[in-house]
């Protein structure tokens, strides 16, 4: 049984890579000469490249199941072919009772909030960094921020001292806060942002009506949203929308 | 902590870490590859959980062992290359632009010897063979878990006791291959 284990072993290590130099090449030598290793190794490369095989397809039914769950999240985006299919059936009831659709299908604005609710995306991060071996403290912040660690982010972003930056932490901190539902956090560090900030105040005012959104404070994300959309920019295009959805 | 550590938790397959990374960049990757390939929002999905497999398959094999790119740039250069080789493969058109997508990063996508039908009654053998050995096998050698990790994922006394199970899950699965003639 041992020695079966050790072949075990060794096929396995050669399969994996894990074998170098005179081991790899005595191994590939009494390969050659062996015929019963020979075909030992091919049941065994068949098992490996299987088990491999069927870790990958599990993997694609796990991002296909994302996928799924996503598309079943309440949404405001109408799917292409259910319109098309229901288009023809359904065009007399809407004008007939628009108004009255329009009422009852009003999502919350929380739900509104949501479907409008992307993280800033990390902007600072490969192009700044400074060692190739270690991260400082904010590039590990904003690593974290990007794959959507937010708690993690959080922790490390507040320890971060650096006032020449300390703006943009503050925008990502919010954003991280909000990501996970802190609300009353991402709405003090938004409102100092329109207060105080210079770079990030239009961004700060977009995320803060989303925050006020999501806590149904509708008329204060009105208000931003208003205020937003007098500027000549995309949140300006944003607001404008996101107004139709909850005015 | 170094950038290596950083990546360690895909290494684990963490379920909620794949849907982590999934969700950070599905929706720039989709409106991207719409707009970019002029292909629709199904292939463009597609290409992308392709994209996710081949990413997550070269972390695992320690081939982006720190992330001098980040894992979103890694993400479209893969998608790149998929959009391109199935433009190819369409087109048939020289494979100049695809060389050069192929050279920004370095990453490789694992291909088989054998074919999809032996493939596949290898899957069907370890569907048979059931918990725990399908699980144990597919980390060790898709996931490439160690042992130690195996144990501590499936709560196993420690690595030798699932090595040795390994071990008697392998026979088990050789039995079934040699009564289905597989071998």
């Amino acid at each position: 049984m041992n020695i079966e284990k050790n072949k075990i072993d060794l096929v396995e290590d050669y399969l994996m890579g894990n074998l170098e130099g005179t081991v790899k090449s005595d191994f590939e030598k009494l390969l050659t000469e062996d015929e019963e290793l020979q075909e030992y190794m091919e049941e065994f490369k068949l098992i490996f490249e299987g088990a491999r095989f069927s870790g990958r397809k599990d993997l694609f039914n796990q991002l296909k199941e994302i996928e799924k769950n996503r598309e079943d999240k309440p949404t405001k985006v109408v799917k292409f072919r259910s319109l098309y299919y229901g288009i023809a059936a359904s065009i007399l009831l809407l004008i007939s009772t628009y108004f009255a659709f329009n009422y009852i299908s009003q999502d919350p604005p929380s739900v509104v909030a949501e479907s409008y609710f992307e993280p800033y995306p990390a902007l600072y991060g490969a192009a700044t960094r400074s060692s190739e071996t270690e991260y400082t403290q904010l590039e590990l912040g904003m690593q974290l921020y990007e794959v959507a660690r937010y708690e993690e982010s959080i922790e490390i972003l507040e320890s971060v001292v650096d006032p020449e930056k300390q703006e943009m932490i503050n925008f990502y901190l919010g954003n991280a806060y909000l990501a996970i539902d802190d609300y009353s956090k991402s709405e003090t560090i938004f409102k100092e942002l329109i207060n105080t900030g210079k770079i990030f105040s239009h961004d700060a005012k977009w995320y803060l009506a989303i925050t006020y959104l999501k806590e149904n404070e509708t008329d204060k994300a009105i208000s931003l949203l208003k205020d937003l959309t007098s500027y000549e920019n995309d949140y300006a295009k944003k607001a404008k929308k996101m107004l139709r959805d909850v005015d | 902590m170094t950038k290596s550590s950083l990546i360690d938790s895909f290494r684990l397959n963490d379920e909620k870490e794949i849907e982590r990374l999934y969700n950070s960049y599905r929706d720039q990757f989709v409106s991207w590859a719409i707009k970019t390939f002029n292909c629709d929002r199904d292939e463009a999905v597609e290409v992308y959980q392709q994209a996710i497999v081949i990413f997550y398959e070269n972390v695992r094999s320690g081939k982006l062992d720190s992330i001098e790119s980040n894992c979103k740039t890694y993400l479209f250069a893969i998608g790149k290359n998929k959009f391109y080789e199935r433009l190819r493969e369409l087109s048939r058109q020289n494979p100049l632009e695809s060389t050069v997508m192929k050279s920004e990063l370095q990453f490789e996508e694992e291909k088989f010897d054998h074919s999809e039908e032996k493939l596949r009654a290898v899957e069907e053998g370890l569907n048979k063979l059931g918990s725990p050995c399908r699980e144990i096998l597919i980390k060790y050698y898709y996931n490439k878990n160690s042992m130690e990790e195996i144990a501590s994922l499936m709560d196993y006394k420690n690595g030798s006791t699932v090595k040795n199970l390994k071990y008697k899950c392998l026979q088990r699965l050789k039995k079934i291959l040699q009564e289905e003639k597989i071998f």
